[in-house]
């Protein structure tokens, strides 16, 4: 999968597991902020659903909250993340 | 009366206790709980702390016999306080449990996914986690912590080295979801008390609960349904100087209703079961020390 794709599936299953209603994948952009009031404006709960994402839909755990603080920036952040587990 | 974290004594009125304790000085530090305990049920400001619960618990109390229910109320929390002091300093604790509710919690924690212990503030709480550092599994303890408090959990005496960490999350919001949840993910244990709204942000659930409405928490139940995690609803009491686990029971929420309050409220009403039960048998060991109750807080 490279980097491009990533972003995409993730725009993709992020508006569909986290149950995003008034969103489309398509206005996500790749550096909006995910949580907070501007960018895509996920909440506290849809935090633990993202991690459970990551974990069921590409197969990587994430380490700590501490890890989770830096890659839960963007799309770009998260993708660039994903990809380099795989290749590890 | 809002709940606050930050407790009643001091920094020097704690290292006071601290200090006899190291000294192997029980006796004197129990001679002194009682005078202390008394001083401060004279206090009006003290006594109305407690008389939110105390009131509903015990509704035909003349203010003689209430002020007596204040004593061993404090009596208790004060005794509390002290077994955490040393077991936290001397390693020095009674511990025990009724065998099928030891039973519950450690069958739950032999299971290959994290795990969420739900609480309240209620008898030993804190001291009632001793029971899992017997499990392998690192240990989380969801905790809102005020700025200036002095208060000490027993682990943070330093007293033991542990073969896996303890952690307190203290963080709100976002921060707390990811810390949570990622301990979770590590199939670690998250211990959390589920009778206090920590920040008013928090979603939240009005149930009945001793005559009159309160509201609970609702995160708790929600991250077990997203991370498909049980929860063990667990309570222990402080008896004769020994910590006893009390209750224990299991509960599984089913994957997509953490946006559900309804559907997630028969859950939030087993723990309140739970938290009546305790109420009933042990008066002297529910510990929220402020007005719980919707009906009264505009007042």
């Amino acid at each position: 999968m490279t980097n491009e794709e990533c972003r995409e599936s993730l725009k993709i299953n992020i508006v569909k597991d986290l149950c995003l209603e008034d969103m489309e994948a398509s206005d996500i952009l790749d550096d909006s902020p995910l949580f907070g009031n501007e960018g895509v404006g996920l909440d506290s709960l849809d935090a633990v659903e993202l991690v459970v994402l990551v974990e069921k839909r590409y197969g990587v755990k994430i380490a700590s909250a501490a890890e989770a603080s830096t890659i839960f920036i963007s799309i770009s952040t998260l993708a660039d993340y994903i990809i380099e587990k795989k290749k590890a | 009366m809002k709940w606050t974290s930050k407790s009643l004594g001091s920094r020097f009125q704690h290292n006071f206790f601290y200090f006899l304790i190291r000294f192997r000085l029980v006796f004197l530090a129990r001679l002194f709980i009682y005078f202390i305990v008394f001083y401060y049920t004279l206090i009006p400001s003290v006594r109305k702390r407690s008389s939110y619960y105390l009131q509903r618990r015990f509704p035909n109390s003349t203010p003689f016999t209430m002020w007596k229910h204040c004593y061993k109320l404090y009596i208790n929390f004060a005794f509390l306080l002290l077994t955490r002091i040393i077991y936290g300093i001397q390693n020095n604790c009674e511990l025990d449990a009724i065998a099928d509710e030891k039973q519950k919690l450690m069958d739950t924690l032999k299971e290959d996914t994290g795990c969420i212990i739900l609480t309240a503030h209620i008898g030993a709480w804190q001291m009632g986690l001793l029971e899992l550092e017997t499990v392998q599994r690192p240990i989380n303890i969801v905790q809102f912590i005020d700025p200036g408090d002095n208060d000490k959990h027993y682990f943070e005496h330093d007293a033991k080295t542990r073969p896996h960490p303890i952690t307190v999350i203290s963080s709100l919001g976002i921060q707390a979801s990811l810390e949570i949840s990622t301990a979770l993910q590590n199939n670690e244990v998250v211990c959390m008390t589920g009778d206090r709204i920590a920040h008013e942000s928090e979603k939240k659930i009005e149930v009945p609960f001793l005559g009159g409405k309160i509201a609970l928490p609702l995160a708790h139940f929600s991250i077990a349904s997203i991370a498909e995690c049980p929860i063990v609803i667990t309570f222990s009491v402080l008896e004769k100087n020994k910590i006893k686990g009390v209750w224990a029971e299991r509960i599984s929420i089913p994957k997509g209703i953490h946006r559900k309050p309804e559907l997630l409220l028969p859950y939030v009403q087993r723990f309140v079961v739970g938290l009546e039960n305790m109420v009933e048998h042990y008066p002297y060991q529910f510990f929220n020390f402020y007005d719980m109750w919707l009906e009264n807080n505009d007042k």
